[in-house]
């Protein structure tokens, strides 16, 4: 499930999340949480080479593609550049082939408490440098923590690219972590997990509760922030054995974009990082996850909300598979802003809420940052109100899906969905952070950069009956999962929870539901 | 201490603003391609030169007859445009009886027009890649839209007549009004959001910057004709208005467009207000919002600040940086690293067209809330009396200056930028030199409006937490009274408590 775990400023949220908590960071982090949200609904490159291509111009006539040029270093470290000399700015990023769902049992949200290590010192730059010295050359960096990757960015003026790689390089070869500095991570994780989740409205639902009950593999089901007892067991021997393991340079890309000489780029990463030597074993997690063939249903009380929500998850397809596509483009069709079918429906003609998030890699920020299993999913914000019941939202919801099911959308629909896809996309490649961040992804996730360049195009070619037949294959009755947010304190306990069932949070009862 | 050695790199080599073309990268390179397996020295951080020169974009301007000024910035780099749309129309120009009246307008602009309606319109936009967001702040509303650059006819057109000519039908009303009641409910779980209202109420006093939100009855008052007769009497070509496009698009075209869709917008009156002078405080004074059980305190402190044009400007900007504007600042270093007391605090100026604000925000546990707001009163203080060291002063600067080039990377950024310039009636030069400005700020300078401009000792403090966890101590902190009140903004007590009474809002 979801929870990409930021540094600074919590986490990676869907765009709704993101609104309500922007005033609660301190002011001058607000910029990037701001530009943060604009990547909510970031979406990918096409290709003027592919065949498609006819198609893909209803939406764009010229068609902008990243330009990179890429490298390996000796020790397995894959190297990715791409130079634009528009500001005199540059982002440096590292991507590492390890998130959430490689975390073991008793030791969740360890990927995320290992992040926020990652800023605690290293043998040359020890504790505070990292930030005093990105920040006093006028730059800003961060991180975030999801089920499948774990991202590091920089992005500062161009002439201090070589203070990046140096800290970069520093901590990938000698991080040093101290008994103190890791009780110290360990207390402000936890007070990242009351802020952003225990302690906000939703968050239980966004970020433990969806996960936990639409997964049955542990794997993917346990939350990426974790729990307070699996926090507080971390041990110095795991942090050694996680460095060892998934921070060897050829566990991770180096992606830097923006203003640079690529020549003396490359010439500059070979001597800091090409040194840098491989450490410890990888032991692959299984991430299988059983078919689901029953509706289930979760009840969250939630004391923070004062509206009742709703949450509804399928699992979704595999990665990069036609059904992939089109679920990405449904989701475009039934979440995306006041023209979409669930807003038009939910919130102007029944009136039964204020809101709707969603779509494919839901709660995930973007259906790019999954490697399946992930999900396909939305969030309702309800208005009170006795008339207005989980079961009639679920109705609601059904009865678009099931309309699109049986007739397919309109020519006109469709194009609207992929302009907006297209403007969407175009939008997102403005800053040399997204350019970093996409490249890496498609680097990391598909073994090619390139996809960076070409998704765009596979979404605009999706067909009407391509969705049609992905709905009906994913998004069913009986692969659903819903979970209720009830406004208010839970009432006495009852302990329904099954054993065989990953762990809700402690405001969660379960009942499975037949239909 | 090896903290300092490693960060006197700061020092020497970063000059700012260098007149010299993009630096070279300091450091002596194997050739590329040779690969390197000996660990480089990485005993110290590597020299850098100075930030290369940086050039703001060029803008072309021009004025419609009707008054609507024009500012168009080309960008090819990619096929999208960006339109903003900003006037004088903010919630300032309104009674406080009719709070919220200037959010509705914004929201219901894209409700209807005499050729769509509300879904049609969002249909549209999306047609062209975008959606049309209207948000109103305290002196201006300010619309937007973007889109790809193949369909910047239709975002033209359909900008305009939702600009021009919104119809606010009934249901659309109705329906956000009922909404709106909603988001209060909402909002009012939120501390900060808590904070924020009071603070703004309590600082600003009788001058309209005081409302930034609606109550349930100024919402009920809203109705279609009220919604019309704002759009009649402040949406007007020379209110102040001005119309930026950034992007992909010929500025001859884009000033044709502008003239063919805005051109026969008329011309009015703009009303010219005169405000009550916001209140002068003489002493310091600590009200509580009460949220029983909460486990946090939000603390919210400050006073009036500093317009953008205001002489001390630059000074203060970089005075406040290095208090708290940023993750090196002073108040994380002293709140969030040291004393562990918060998770994150920031200080920010909040320049607006007629007067400024300053404050300092931060979440505490509710244990500690007396001792973080007297830690926080010290930096103040500090800052006040003790020196800005050359470090501070310099990392502060180079911070300032990143973030204004990073945040031109975006058309939206770019098109902001542009929007301020002509809204806040600044100099022509001021984005070409707003760098400058900035690095040519001394100490004596940083610390001297930091003196004019921060009073610890006057300063307005708004505490929302647990009212009875934290009343006795905090009040140690300030003279007088402590005034308490309940989340929809009415007095329910005051402590030294004197017996529970019921106030109405002021």
């Amino acid at each position: 499930m979801v929870a990409a775990g930021d540094r600074t400023h919590g986490w990676t949220t869907p765009h709704f999340f993101v609104t309500m908590v922007a005033s609660a960071v301190s002011p001058s982090l607000e910029l990037s949480m701001r530009a943060q949200t604009l990547l909510f609904l970031a979406l990918w490159c096409l290709v003027l080479r592919l065949p498609g291509w006819a198609q893909s111009s209803t939406a764009l006539d010229r068609v902008p593609q990243i330009p990179y040029t890429r490298f390996t270093l000796p020790n397995g470290m894959r190297v990715i550049l791409s130079e634009d000399h528009t500001l005199p700015v540059v982002t440096e990023s590292m991507i590492f082939d390890v998130g959430g769902r490689q975390e073991h049992p008793g030791r969740s949200g360890f990927a995320h408490l290992f992040e926020h290590l990652m800023f605690e010192g290293s043998k040359d730059a020890p504790k505070g440098v990292f930030d005093h010295l990105v920040e006093g050359y006028g730059g800003s960096d961060n991180a975030s923590t999801h089920t499948d990757y774990t991202f590091y960015y920089e992005t500062v003026p161009s002439n201090a690219l070589p203070i990046l790689m140096w800290l970069d390089a520093d901590r990938l070869a000698s991080l040093n972590v101290t008994e103190t500095n890791m009780k110290n991570q360990i207390s402000v994780v936890e007070e990242e997990k009351r802020m952003r989740v225990d302690n906000q409205p939703y968050g239980p639902l966004l970020y433990v509760d969806l996960g936990a009950s639409a997964f049955s593999n542990w794997q993917n089901a346990h939350p990426v922030i974790g729990s307070f007892k699996d926090l507080d067991a971390a041990t110095l021997n795991d942090v050694k054995a996680f460095f060892d393991a998934y921070y060897a340079p050829r566990n991770g890309i180096l992606t830097i974009v923006g203003d640079i000489d690529p020549v003396k780029t490359e010439a500059m990463v070979r001597e800091y990082f090409g040194w840098i030597p491989n450490r410890g074993v990888i032991h692959p997690v299984n991430t299988r996850e059983p078919e689901q063939t029953k509706e289930k249903q979760v009840v969250v009380h939630d004391a923070h909300a004062n509206l009742p929500a709703l949450a509804i998850a399928w699992q979704g397809p595999p990665r990069n598979n036609k059904d992939y596509y089109a679920l990405a483009v449904m989701g475009e069709l039934l979440f995306s802003g006041t023209s979409s079918r669930l807003y038009q429906s939910l919130v102007k003609q029944q009136q039964v809420a204020i809101d709707v998030e969603g779509g494919l890699g839901f709660p995930e920020a973007n259906f790019v940052d999954y490697r399946s299993p992930g999900l396909f999913g939305g969030f309702v914000v309800q208005k009170a109100g006795s008339r207005i019941t989980p079961d009639l939202v679920e109705q609601l919801i059904f009865r678009e899906i099931h309309e699109i099911e049986a007739n397919g959308v309109s020519d006109e629909e469709l194009t609207r969905a992929k302009t907006k896809i297209a403007a969407e996309w175009v939008r997102g490649q403005q800053t040399t952070l997204e350019r970093a961040r996409r490249l890496a992804i498609a680097g990391l996730m598909d073994g090619n950069p390139e996809t960076a360049n070409t998704l765009l195009d596979m979404l605009l070619r999706v067909r009407s009956d391509d969705i049609q037949q992905a709905a009906a294959r994913y998004l069913n009755h009986a692969r659903v999962t819903v979970v209720v947010d009830q406004p208010g304190a839970a009432p006495p306990v009852k302990a329904t929870v099954a054993t065989h069932l990953p762990a809700t949070s402690p405001q969660a009862t379960r009942k499975e539901k037949t239909r | 201490m090896k903290l300092d050695r490693l960060l006197a790199g700061l020092l020497s080599g970063l000059l700012l603003i260098a007149l010299a073309p993009a630096a070279t990268h300091g450091s002596v390179l194997p050739s590329a391609g040779q690969a390197a397996t000996a660990a480089p020295d990485m005993t110290h951080p590597p020299q850098v030169g100075p930030i290369p020169a940086y050039r703001p974009p060029a803008s072309v301007q021009d004025q419609l007859p009707n008054g609507l000024h024009i500012i168009v910035v080309e960008d090819h780099r990619l096929p999208l445009v960006t339109l903003r749309l900003a006037l004088h129309a903010g919630s300032s120009q309104l009674q406080p009886e009719d709070a919220g009246l200037a959010d509705a307008e914004a929201d219901l602009l894209t409700a209807g027009t005499p050729g769509r309606n509300a879904r049609q319109i969002a249909e549209a936009a999306a047609s062209y890649g975008g959606q049309i967001d209207a948000e109103a702040g305290s002196d201006f509303l300010v619309a937007g839209t973007s889109g790809l650059s193949n369909r910047v006819d239709a975002m033209f057109a359909l900008f305009s007549e939702v600009m021009l000519h919104p119809t606010f039908p009934e249901n659309e009303v109705t329906l956000r009004k009922a909404n709106m009641l909603q988001e209060l409910q909402l909002d009012r779980s939120d501390p900060d959001y808590l904070a924020q209202v009071r603070f703004s109420q309590l600082l600003w006093g009788r001058h309209p910057y005081a409302i930034v939100t609606p109550t349930e009855a100024s919402i009920a008052r809203i109705d279609r004709q009220k919604l019309l007769a704002f759009h009649q009497r402040l949406f007007l070509p020379n209110n102040d208005a001005v119309l930026v496009v950034v992007g992909d698009i010929d500025s001859g075209m884009a000033r044709s467009m502008a003239q063919q869709y805005f051109g026969q917008w008329r011309f009015g009156n703009p009303p010219v207000l005169s405000n009550p002078a916001p209140p002068v405080r003489a002493s310091r004074r600590i009200f509580i919002v009460d949220r029983p059980g909460s486990a946090q305190s939000t603390i919210m402190l400050g006073n009036l600040g500093l317009t953008r044009l205001a002489p001390g400007y630059f000074p203060f900007l970089v005075a406040n940086e290095v208090l708290g504007g940023s993750f090196n600042s002073r108040l994380v270093a002293d709140i969030r690293e040291q004393k562990g007391f918060a998770y994150g605090i920031g200080s920010r100026d909040v320049p607006k067209l007629l007067h400024g604000a300053w404050h300092v925000i931060t979440q505490v546990r509710t244990p500690v809330t007396a001792e973080a707001l007297q830690a926080i009163l010290a930096q103040l203080e500090k800052i006040r009396t003790g020196p800005v060291s050359p470090m501070e002063l310099q990392q502060a600067k180079q911070y300032l200056a990143g973030s204004f080039i990073r945040q031109l990377q975006t058309q939206a950024g770019v098109a902001d930028q542009f929007l301020n310039v002509q809204l806040y009636h600044l100099p022509h030069d001021y984005l070409a030199t707003w760098v400058q400005r900035v690095d040519a700020v001394s100490a004596a300078q940083a610390e001297k409006s930091a003196q004019s401009t921060i009073h610890p000792n006057s300063e307005l403090i708004v505490v929302v937490g647990d009212a009875r966890a934290i009343e006795a101590k905090l009040a140690n902190l300030a003279p007088g009274m402590i005034t308490i009140y309940n989340e929809k903004g009415e007095v329910t007590g005051s402590y030294p408590r004197t017996g529970v009474r019921q106030v109405p809002a002021p």
